[in-house]
């Protein structure tokens, strides 16, 4: 029978030492393929990694580096552009303050001003004056005792 | 037999191993923004930042002490042996110096950078440096940044101060790691909002050109200026004397750092005279033809109430009364209004309560009223004039802008705009009340401009403009009673009366060339307005009526 004899024979492939090995080796290889393949990606990235690490790192210490400059540079201008020294370089040009009568106003359509704010008129009086808040007998008696009393006056502001 | 190697798994050993790890490979630290700007309302720069550095040693690193002390000592001026000592310290890290100036640092790294003397083991570290690109310019507005116990920068007085939360806006707390592995970018604190005040540049330098000017000129101990616009409260200008420059407050500490302006009470004198004035106008007790016999001498609850001069003026009416500032009309004024109306009419100018302004340290005044243990019914006729009342200058000013301003006294403020992100926040003006009607601010306004065309403080006048002003001179209290030389001379006044865009207080603090506001403050204001009206484009009036004709 010769399908007896195929069979035999096929099992005695499937059951050889050597074929377990072969599948063993090749089981592990694929593993340390599959290993080494990710191990690789991992050194690719973790060496990206560390690039992209320094170069935050260098980036960082630049950027401080600009923003110091940029405030120095800031400072340093407007040092240069504050009015006493753009006061003292006009002088020293022979420059003077506009004085008020050497200025002449021209209309200019559009030019922003300021709102003119009105202020009521004042109030009109009405009819003779109200009563003096001091009368002429009070102003007398005021007279006389000024001339009587040497009296102590308190020291007094004005104009 | 023997062992060469031994891993410890234990517990305390991996904690130990894994802080030793974490204390290399990076520190936690608190990752600071920069404090932000102040600009003047054109965004002319007033306050800003830049760099100075920390000069330490970390001796573990010196492998030249020689080299450190002696380049160190060339340009630090220490002695080289303290150098020597410092470099051969037990200690990782010694701090030299601190600050160290931008220039000198970037010396000390560019003979780093040469090799020609071995500075390994020298660490410099930045640290945020406040700057003041106009120095001495509105240093009392703006105050001044120092650094407080644990290193980091605070704002003292003016809009420093007030502003500090907004100027130094958030750090946050991060991790800086050294790996480059674990390297992340750094944390982004929230940055200091820059500042746009309502001065303006020009203004504040006119400002203490002519406060240096008065000095010199009427021999004054000192003095301050304010320059207001009575429509929106917005502070144009604001000095005193003497002054100081922020960015050298360390060697040259100032002698009072506060702003006069806002923190020093004074008695004001005559110009008071005028919130006297408006509250017996307002009340209906007197107009402006009122006419008033004035005898030279009035008592008040015991005290004898005299004129400046000594002269009684006879008959004269209430424009007269301020045209000669005239002590005993002001003095019959408040008390026929009584202490009620008089002292009520003063509470809603503001007397005696702080304005709000946004600078630190503003002083209330003070305002002595019936029920107090210190009033006493002389202080009814003294008041009137300005005497045994306290007030900043800044206090005056306000309720004084409120005649300016038609009735309506606005609250005076520095800030005009805070940007922050590319975000922007502007101040909208404040009414901080309506102490008089609008008709009686219009006519004290109006005799107010008559008796400074008639009176003693015509120096003040100003050609092609109205201006509405007030001569004052306040004698100075002293225990027992007031000091009979010394005085301050003051004069306040506003204008176009028509349609006012400035209000100025002018206060000289003992001028030996005179003692009277009339001839030192008053034509100070003068000489200043004349250069005032040009920087603020104010056409003369008649110009300024065909303008707006046209």
């Amino acid at each position: 029978m010769p399908s007896v004899y195929a069979d035999q024979i096929l099992r005695a492939f499937r059951q050889a030492p050597w074929r377990k090995q072969v599948q063993t080796v090749a089981a592990l290889s694929i593993a340390l393929l599959i290993i080494a393949v990710i191990g690789g990606f991992y050194l690719a990235a973790a060496s990206r990694a560390g690039t992209a690490g320094r170069d935050v790192q260098r980036l960082e210490g630049r950027k401080a580096e600009l923003i110091q400059e940029n405030d120095e540079l800031r400072a340093k201008l407007a040092e240069l552009r504050s009015i006493t020294r753009l006061a003292d370089r006009a002088r020293a040009l022979g420059f003077a303050p506009a004085q008020m009568e050497q200025v002449e106003y021209l209309p200019v359509k559009n030019y922003p001003q300021p709102a003119l704010v009105e202020a009521p008129p004042p109030e009109p009086v009405e009819g003779p004056p109200r009563a003096a808040v001091v009368s002429p007998g009070d102003w007398l008696a005021e007279q006389w005792q000024s001339l009587t009393g040497s009296r102590e006056g308190i020291p007094m502001p004005g104009g | 037999m023997f062992q060469l190697l031994r891993i410890d798994f234990s517990r305390d050993n991996r904690k130990y191993l894994n802080g030793l790890s974490q204390t290399i490979s990076q520190v936690q630290r608190e990752f600071a923004p920069a404090r932000g700007r102040i600009f003047d309302r054109d965004g002319e720069l007033l306050a800003t930042n830049d760099v100075q550095y920390e000069l330490g040693i970390s001796p573990p690193n010196v492998v030249t002490p020689k080299d450190v002390a002696t380049t160190l000592s060339d340009l630090l001026d220490k002695s080289v042996t303290d150098l020597v000592l410092a470099t051969q310290s037990d200690r990782p890290y010694v701090l030299v110096q601190r600050p160290v100036s931008a220039e000198l640092g970037e010396l000390i790294k560019a003979k780093r950078a040469e090799g020609a003397v071995d500075l390994d083991g020298v660490d410099l570290t930045p640290i945020p440096h406040r700057v003041y690109p106009g120095g001495q310019l509105a240093s009392q507005v703006l105050g001044f940044v120092a650094y407080n116990q644990d290193g980091r920068q605070v704002g003292y007085f003016g809009v420093e101060g007030f502003y500090n939360d907004l100027l130094a806006g958030h750090s946050v707390k991060g991790i800086e790691r050294f790996v480059p592995f674990d390297v992340q970018p750094d944390p982004t604190p929230d940055q200091g909002a820059d500042l746009y005040l309502t001065l303006d540049r020009d203004v504040q330098y006119l400002v203490e050109v002519t406060m240096a000017d008065a000095i010199n000129r009427y021999g004054a101990a000192g003095g301050s200026i304010i320059v207001i616009n009575p429509q929106n409260g917005e502070i144009l200008g604001m000095s005193s004397w003497p002054t100081y420059d922020p960015n050298n407050y360390v060697q040259s500490p100032p002698g009072d750092p506060e702003n006069p302006v806002v923190s020093g009470q004074y008695e004001p004198g005559s110009t008071f005279k005028v919130l006297t004035m408006a509250a017996a106008l307002d009340s209906g007790m007197v107009t402006p033809q009122t006419p008033f016999m004035d005898a030279g001498l009035v008592e008040v609850g015991g005290a004898f109430i005299r004129n400046w001069s000594g002269a009684a003026y006879g008959p004269v009416d209430m424009v007269g009364c301020l045209q000669h500032s005239l002590n005993v009309c002001l003095a019959s004024l408040s008390t026929q209004m009584g202490p009620t109306t008089f002292y009520n009419y003063l509470s809603t100018f503001g007397v005696g309560h702080p304005t709000g302004v946004d600078l630190a340290a503003e002083a209330a005044g003070r305002l002595k009223v019936p029920g107090d243990p210190d009033w006493f019914e002389s202080d009814l006729g003294t008041n009137a004039f300005g005497q045994g009342v306290a007030l900043t200058p800044l206090q005056l000013a306000t309720a004084v802008s409120a005649i300016a301003n038609g009735g309506t006294m606005m609250q005076p403020h520095i800030l005009l705009r805070v940007e922050n992100r590319k975000r922007s926040f502007t101040t909208q003006p404040q009414v901080l009340g309506r102490p008089i009607k609008p008709e009686t601010a219009a006519t004290l306004t109006e005799m107010l401009v008559q008796s400074l065309e008639r009176g003693e403080g015509s120096g003040a006048l100003v050609p092609g403009y109205r201006i509405a002003g007030k001569t004052g001179t306040a004698q100075i209290p002293i225990p027992g009673g007031y000091d009979e030389n010394k005085t301050i001379a003051s004069f306040i006044g506003w204008g176009p009366v028509d349609a006012p865009q400035f209000l100025v207080l002018i206060n000289l603090d003992q001028p030996s060339s005179s003692i009277w506001g009339s001839e030192t403050a008053a034509p100070l204001f003068g000489d200043m307005v004349k250069r005032l009206v040009v920087l603020l484009e104010i056409p003369p009036d008649d110009a300024r009526r065909a303008l707006a004709g046209q």
